[in-house]
């Protein structure tokens, strides 16, 4: 391309970007996209400064909230970065997500005799087949099909049976008789997933006790700066905050125990080399699929893995969310399962990146939705967000392997 | 004799994984006009690079065609300026989904195309040039090796380029098809036209260059006139050995030895072995073949003759329609290619993409079959990188880090890691390897080839049962015990080595029964 008297061109780096200047890229691309998306609200005539200000706010005062939300999109990134690594497309996390929340409000119906200490795990062991089931067509699509793409496809195509299975139940056999909406009833309390707000510490040694249902702190100092915000409904009290972390289910350890094994057991390398096979093998039919094939590893078995893996985690989080935190069903999804994407690829197809994305994913999304209802915002404008923010992030994957250079002619 | 190119102080350094590699250092290169200048040198000397300089500029130095200073900053302008290139690496010169006329768009003018235009000038050009046939609308990954080569060669060519660079344009060529080429490149030359030749077939350039540079680790070792050194070699033979010497920097070729040994345990047996290509056409058609330990079968013939088919299902990596395969006794026929490697099988591709990880690092690609080796899920992380160490050392591959991407080695350097992998697969308890290699030798130069061939035969007496596909006949007449010759899809025959003759062998090859040769 030529700009007046220069060459624009883009050239292969000799070495992909990686470890830290990787992340200081990201963190640029990321800047870059709160920019766009600060010129896109200026002209909606809304300060961006002050909207990143309070969105900023917004997640100190509901930091539970935030984590609540963490807990779901660390999930399911997690499991898209597997099958990502291997490159296969699973768009579709959403409808196993779904199919996930639908799991654990069906065994909460149905299994409803068991003691929670037994339903609760059951509900999990559902919620993660039934994901995975999910996942299947892909795999098989994928693999017998023959045909590149058919990951994308199949897993899209699958999130729509999932959301009208789940909005015939809840608007049929599962609706709740006594509202006058479509929601489900209830699931019932002793059946729901222990949050942070009743657990209790107990440290032996210190004998200490933490109590999370009221971590309250002083907040003298910024008093003042809060006192300036205009955070609308929003009650604050300014003289001690008060974080209720019943937003905050127990899935939350779950989730990072699950990061870290998947970061041991796929993501890291010792001397240059992956510590599981199965971590390699992605990494080869990822990158060479044929070569793979030659060396005698099975497309099929990494696929079947990938895909279980990521259905099974998408669905552990539909879990967590159900029975952890909304306790009952829509009948419109979420869109966690989009933005889980756009978490993964954020986090560099790394489980230790995606929990910073996701974290900053739930930033955006809880300081959105608290703003969305003061600023009048349409809840479309998150959308917008993770959008610029998706498009900035996969420019960088762009530069990790290319550099644009220029020059006279 | 006119200077038509003149490169100084050609530099060009690539970055990787923090290791600093001068692939060209302070180059001075010139080609006369009407010569055929031959550039060799070892694997990774430069010698791609360097070509690769005129088609995007050095990171210093200067370059001038006819005497005037010109800044070559991309193809393009460098076809301008009447340069034509047939690169080493097809892989990336070439678009597998396309077809060949659309791989050659370079002579299309103005502003619209039209393939038909471009589709009859490759056929003009095919017959002008004696290039043998091919169909301007077949896509690419439809192609042998060789006709891939030819497209190649073709593409640089068409565009009627005063200087024409070749970069190893020989190494997938029936012997025919390089006289042809080296007929064409004497016309070429009295008409004018300038050639650098890069090839490690070193009676190549002994017999049909007219000067010789040298390159090794990046610098010029020496510019010879070819004329007047033959006058001191007594022999090509001996021409050969001085410039191998000055390739490496000490002696390096010495002939090879085959011990005698009576071969005694079947290894691997198939029988009547029919099989289709891509396209549905049946290449493969009743084969059988018999392999026992301590013993290598060459299986010579033009390469496209179903060797390359036959290999695939014999492995499994292609549906056999009728035939079995035995191991050791065992009936494997479709069994997986898990399953069979794990008795002890190792597979050298001629299709280097099918071994290759090229965006995984060199360890990565080098433990492609020892990564299994431990009995839990866990890869032995420290163990494995030993032994990639060692295989880095013992095959000498030329490598900044083993943590840099294969695609950054340079062509023969790449081959080195496939080749040190499969030779370094330790079959299950005991029992001899089986060794499947399809032209090891390729792109390798010549020390390394005749390294390469030692280790065949080395692991030959230690037990080894070894199928040679090779099109290179020296390379079949030198190791082999037995010669089986492939023509469309049949074997033509079976001879022992001690019968066999590049005579008899050609004869064969070219579709002639075994009868009329041995009558
Ligand atoms: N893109 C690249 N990035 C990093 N290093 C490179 C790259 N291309 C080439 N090199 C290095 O430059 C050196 C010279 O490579 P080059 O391909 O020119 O060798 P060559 O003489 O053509 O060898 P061969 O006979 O094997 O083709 C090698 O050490 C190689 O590792
Ligand atoms: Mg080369």
């Amino acid at each position: 391309m030529r700009i007046f008297h220069y060459e624009v061109f883009m050239q292969k780096r000799v070495s992909t970007i990686t470890g830290l200047k990787a992340i200081r890229v990201r963190i640029f691309a990321l800047f870059c996209g709160l920019t766009v998306i600060g010129i896109f609200f200026g002209f909606l005539g809304i300060d961006p400064i002050a909207l990143y200000v309070d969105i900023f706010w917004v997640n100190i005062l509901l930091f539970p909230n935030t984590l609540g939300r963490f807990i779901t999109l660390l999930l399911i990134s997690i499991g898209l970065a597997i099958p990502f690594k291997a490159r296969i497309d699973n768009i579709g996390a959403e409808g196993q997500y779904v199919i996930g929340t639908l799991a654990a409000f069906g065994t909460s119906l149905y299994f409803s005799f068991l003691d929670p200490v037994l339903l609760i795990p059951l509900m999990f062991i559902n919620g993660f087949i039934i994901g995975a089931i999910w996942a299947l067509p892909v795999v098989f699509f994928r693999a017998k099909g023959g045909f590149q793409g058919a990951d994308v496809v199949a897993s899209f195509l699958m999130v729509f049976p999932a959301v009208f299975l789940m909005e015939y139940l809840v608007s049929g056999p599962w609706r709740d008789r006594e509202t006058g909406f479509a929601y489900s009833s209830l699931i019932p309390e002793i059946n729901r997933i222990p949050v942070l707000g009743d657990l209790k510490i107990y440290i032996p040694l210190l004998d200490f006790h933490l109590d999370f249902s009221s971590i309250s702190f002083p907040m003298v100092n910024i008093k003042e700066l809060f006192e300036g915000l205009s955070l609308g409904t929003i009650q604050i009290n300014i003289d001690t905050i008060r974080w209720d972390f019943s937003p905050v289910h127990i899935t939350i350890f779950l989730a990072i125990f699950l990061t870290l094994i998947a970061y041991y057991f796929i993501f890291r390398y010792v001397n240059g080399i992956p510590k599981t096979k199965i971590g390699y093998e992605i990494n080869v039919i990822g990158k060479n699929p044929l070569a793979g094939r030659t060396a005698g590893m099975s497309f099929f078995k990494v696929i079947l893995f990938c895909m279980i893996i990521s259905g099974g985690l998408a669905g552990l989080a539909g879990v967590g969310e159900i029975a952890g935190n909304q306790f009952r069903l829509g009948t419109t999804s979420p869109g966690y399962g989009f933005t889980a994407i756009a978490v993964t690829y954020l986090g560099g197809l790394n489980p230790i990146g995606i929990l910073v994305s996701a974290l900053f994913f739930s930033v955006l999304s809880v300081g959105g939705n608290a703003i969305k209802l003061t600023k009048g915002l349409p809840g479309t404008a998150l959308d917008v967000f993770s959008g610029v923010i998706l498009f900035f992030v996969l420019l960088a994957e762009f530069f990790f392997r290319y550099t644009i250079k220029w020059r006279r002619v | 004799m006119d200077i038509v190119l003149e490169m100084q102080g050609v530099c060009k350094t690539f970055y990787g994984d923090g290791v600093i590699v001068k692939a060209n250092d302070q180059v001075n290169f010139n080609l006369k006009k009407g010569e055929i200048h031959a550039l060799l040198g070892e694997n990774g000397a430069g010698k791609s690079t360097l070509v690769g300089t005129l088609f995007r500029k050095p990171d210093s130095g200067i370059i001038r065609l006819n005497g005037k200073e010109v800044e070559l900053n991309d193809p393009i302008t460098a076809l301008n300026y009447g340069l034509g290139i047939a690169r080493q690496d097809l892989t990336k010169s070439l678009i597998e989904r396309h077809t060949i006329a659309e791989n050659i768009l370079s002579i299309s003018k103005g502003f619209f195309l039209s393939l038909t235009e471009i589709e009859n000038e490759i056929i003009k050009v095919l017959n002008m040039y004696d290039l043998g046939e091919l169909d301007p609308k077949v896509r690419i990954w439809k192609l042998s090796g060789g006709e891939k080569q030819r497209v190649e060669i073709l593409k640089a060519l068409i565009s009627d380029p005063d200087i024409l660079i070749l970069d190893e344009p020989t190494s997938m060529l029936t012997p025919t098809e390089i006289d042809n080429l080296f007929k064409l490149l004497n016309k070429l030359k009295a008409r004018g036209k300038s050639i650098i030749l890069i090839s490690h077939h070193l009676e190549e350039a002994v017999n049909y260059s007219d000067r010789i540079t040298i390159l090794r680790q990046g610098k010029v070792v020496d510019t010879i006139d070819t004329h007047k050194a033959k006058e001191n070699w007594k022999s090509e033979e001996e021409g050969i050995r001085a410039i191998a010497n000055l390739m490496v920097g000490r002696e390096s070729l010495y002939d090879l030895y085959r011990e005698p040994l009576k071969p005694v345990n079947v290894a691997i047996e198939i029988k009547g072995i029919n099989a289709k290509n891509e396209m549905g056409d049946e290449v493969v058609r009743g084969v059988g073949l018999k392999l026992m330990d301590n013993q290598i079968v060459g299986l010579a013939g033009i390469s496209g003759n179903g060797q390359a088919e036959l290999v695939e299902a014999m492995l499994n990596l292609r549906k056999a329609d009728s035939g079995e395969v035995w191991i050791r006794g065992m009936n494997i026929t479709n069994k997986s290619i898990r399953a069979i490697k794990n008795l002890g099988v190792a597979y050298v591709p001629e299709v280097r993409r099918k071994a290759l990880i090229l965006d995984l690092s060199v360890r990565e690609n080098l433990l492609l079959n020892s990564y299994q080796y431990s009995p839990t899920p866990m890869i032995e992380n420290d163990n494995n990188a030993l032994i990639t160490e060692e295989l880095i050392d013992r095959f000498n591959i030329k490598t900044p880090s083993p943590l840099v991407p294969v695609r950054t080695l340079s062509g023969g350097n790449r081959q080195k890691v496939v080749v040190a992998r499969e030779f370094s697969v330790i079959p299950p308890d005991g029992a001899g390897l089986i060794l499947i290699v399809e032209n090891p030798t390729f792109g390798l130069d010549v020390g390394t080839t005749q390294f390469v061939r030692e280790e065949l035969l080395k692991m030959r007496a230690a037990g080894a049962a070894i199928l040679l596909v090779s099109s290179d006949l020296t390379e079949i007449l030198t190791l082999s015990d037995v010669i089986s010759v492939m023509y469309k899809g049949r074997i033509m025959g079976t001879v022992d080595s001690e019968d066999a003759t590049r005579e008899n062998i050609g004869l064969l090859m070219g579709g002639v029964e075994l009868e009329e040769v041995f009558s």
